[in-house]
């Protein structure tokens, strides 16, 4: 009996345990991958298949296998990004597009209407998906607004940018992600 | 002059109804305390960063145009997950946050019982012991006490 009583009491905790871990973990996320990119490690980027800002079709990082990728996470509310926003579409009119480099926006923790809303006012016409949920946000360990993420060709994570991006930022991690 | 008066009193029985609908079906106050802001993980009502101002915004753009608690509930939802309610939802992986602070409650209250009955029973135990002692066992020991009174 008093083993049962430990056992149903051992369990219980246990049981508690996983839940408010899973539930720290759902919430909070880990700034694990940006660390990992920063110390040069080249960690393989987490995969999404995201449906469109526009709310029709989906865009997923397989669909550019092969490519570099720009991948750059925003959200309509975050000033800085409202800086950014004209950087990164001439950027990705100038260079991006003419080499060849994918470039893909990621809204996340956004109201999707508020979101499109912004893309329309700086007029974006790279790739854009809504990130429902957060849940590739989190996976991505991203924790303000802007950041942003440069892939080589295989996929991996060559640099990352917290905070606003420079052109010249992004030449020179293209260029090591093995870009011209 | 007959198709006036119809007219008038299709927009007088109109006009109310249309008022109705536009009624706020939920205050401010009541609905922030039940969500959370997305990007600080302290709730609605507690909460100034910019995506609870955001937030805060809609539901307030929402509430005028008459939409209810539970259908504001539901778009944020789709645009930022179950994380943005304070509660959680009472289905998939939420349902184990509601039904684990229940078994455990249960559980405990079980666990009380079952030492409660534990201990009575070996109490009672305990006392038919006592019950039970060999009568010229105690016979003895009454000889015994009784010849130790003597001696003094």
């Amino acid at each position: 009996m008093k083993r049962l009583v430990v056992i149903v009491v051992a369990v219980a905790i246990i049981a508690l345990g996983i839940v408010l871990g899973r539930a720290v973990m759902e919430t909070s996320g880990s700034r694990a991958f940006p660390a990992e990119v920063a110390s040069g490690a080249l960690p393989q980027a987490p995969g999404f298949d995201l449906q469109n800002l526009s709310g029709t079709g989906t865009t997923s990082l397989a669909s550019f296998k092969g490519q570099i990728v720009v991948l750059n996470f925003w959200a309509s509310w975050c000033d800085p990004c409202k800086d950014e926003a004209p950087i990164l579409e001439d950027f990705w009119q100038t260079e991006a597009k003419p080499q060849g480099v994918a470039m893909v926006g990621i809204d996340t923790q956004d109201l999707r209407e508020d979101a499109r809303v912004f893309a329309k006012e700086y007029g974006l016409t790279y790739p854009l998906v809504h990130d429902s949920g957060g849940a590739i946000g989190r996976a991505y360990g991203v924790g303000a607004f802007p950041e942003t993420f440069v892939l080589d060709a295989q996929g991996r994570a060559v640099a990352w940018f917290p905070g606003e991006v420079t052109a010249k930022g992004l030449r020179e991690a293209i260029a090591k992600a093995g870009g011209s | 002059m007959r198709q006036l008066i119809v007219i008038a009193l299709l927009v007088c029985a109109l006009v109310p109804s249309a008022a109705f609908a536009a009624q706020p079906q939920f205050s401010m106050n009541e609905i922030e305390t039940e969500l959370m802001c997305p990007t600080c993980q302290s709730r609605l009502d507690l909460s100034h960063a910019p995506a609870a101002e955001q937030i805060r915004s809609f539901v307030a753009r929402k509430r005028e145009e008459g939409w209810t608690k539970q259908q504001v509930k539901d778009a944020l939802v789709q645009d930022f997950g179950p994380a943005v309610l304070a509660a959680p939802p009472a289905s998939g992986v939420g349902l184990v946050a509601w039904i684990v602070p229940a078994a455990l409650v249960v559980g405990g209250v079980g666990v009380v019982v079952a030492l409660t009955l534990v201990w009575r029973r070996r109490r009672r135990a305990e006392d038919v012991a006592v019950a039970t002692v060999d009568p010229a066992l105690d016979d003895r020991v009454d000889e015994a006490l009784r010849a130790l009174g003597d001696d003094d």
